[in-house]
């Protein structure tokens, strides 16, 4: 190994080189021209090897959309409620509004519909026609009631 | 990024908080394909996300005993050997040391286009086994210890392995006459 092989290897790799080898080496860097372009070039590689260049355009994006996050699946899976709620919340100002025009244009339907449910009550198995209808409303009622409730649940729990 | 709220950013990505999740990957994706692009080369693309992919997977695995950044460099350094491994992208250079300087040789495939003529000149004459370290340790600041818990070997290996790969970077500097001589 040449003299200028040596000192370079000092100043490039020399982790054990004493202060006195590497003040030897710098000195030779100063005076030799082979040496200085080496040293220079060198330090150029490590500032590239060091720099950090910015991911491409649109990356971060394209991560976010790979990534199975719940969030998006959580609000799928709650639709099906809505649906539910909001059909049957529909379904009860229907019929609200159908009892009360049947109410204001005829008032015997709420006694009529009064005598059903007590006639149902006293005897389940034996309703007649009237009365079948009466409780179908009734229950459709009910369902709606609950459906609102249901509604108001899941908002409460997201 | 201060500790506390790198703490409040994993907890609300393990929560699964979709602004979370944009932060961490924001905060992370340069350096993450510096890596990937460092040991996958043409394949960084995939190697980077399959990085956040696995660190999505594995968030919950994460017990603060090292650094984050460390812990998801470790990821991405592990992502893109097994993309390079699965692919088969060349990174052996078959004519060794003695390949011609500065002409196009195998190992273009894995140094990336970010590099100037000269760099990628020396780093064509690295051998392959010890270049990936060199270039990681530059990446990370020339830290020892954070490369070494990234490549999973001991720091004097580490240490080994830099110092091989120096050498060869000066011999091919020497010979190629990037320096300014012959
Ligand atoms: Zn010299």
């Amino acid at each position: 190994m040449n003299k200028c092989d040596e000192f370079m290897e000092i100043l490039v790799l020399g982790e054990d080189a004493t202060p006195e080898e590497k003040t030897a080496a710098e000195a030779h860097a100063a005076e030799c021209a082979e040496c200085a372009a080496l040293v220079n070039a060198f330090a150029q590689a490590e500032g590239e090897l060091a720099t950090v260049s910015e991911a491409p355009n649109g990356f971060a994006d394209r991560v976010m959309d790979q990534l199975p996050l719940p969030e998006p699946a959580r609000r799928e899976s709650w639709t099906p409620m809505w649906v539910i709620s909001g059909a049957a919340y529909a379904f009860a100002a229907v019929f609200g509004g159908l009892v009360i025009w049947l109410a204001f244009s005829d008032p015997s339907v709420i006694s009529g519909a009064v005598n059903d449910l007590t006639a149902f009550a006293a005897s389940p198995g034996a309703i007649g026609y009237s009365a079948f209808g009466t409780i179908t409303g009734v229950s459709a009622a009910v369902v709606a009631v609950a459906g609102y409730f249901a509604y108001n649940l899941v908002l409460s729990a997201e | 990024m201060p500790v506390k709220d790198e703490k409040k950013l994993i907890e609300g990505c393990k929560a699964g908080e979709q602004e979370a999740w944009r932060e961490l990957v924001e905060t992370y994706r340069d350096m993450v394909f510096a890596v990937a692009r460092r040991v996958a080369g043409p394949s960084a693309e995939d190697a980077a996300q399959e990085t956040f992919f696995r660190v999505f997977k594995s968030l919950g695995n994460f017990r603060g005993e090292s650094k984050f950044s460390t812990w998801v460099y470790r990821v991405a350094y592990n992502t893109s050997l097994d993309i390079v491994s699965k692919r088969g992208i060349v990174t052996e250079n078959p004519d060794g040391f003695e390949q011609p300087y500065g002409g196009p040789g195998p190992d273009d495939l894995t140094i990336s286009a970010e590099y100037s003529e000269a760099v990628k000149t020396a780093l064509a004459g690295i051998r392959p086994e010890y270049r990936t370290v060199l270039e990681l340790y530059y990446l990370l600041g020339k830290s020892y210890k954070e490369t070494a818990e990234i490549t999973n070997m001991p720091i004097g290996t580490v240490k080994t392995h830099l110092h091989r790969a120096k050498k060869d970077m000066l011999k091919t500097l020497r010979r190629s006459g990037v320096a300014g001589f012959h």
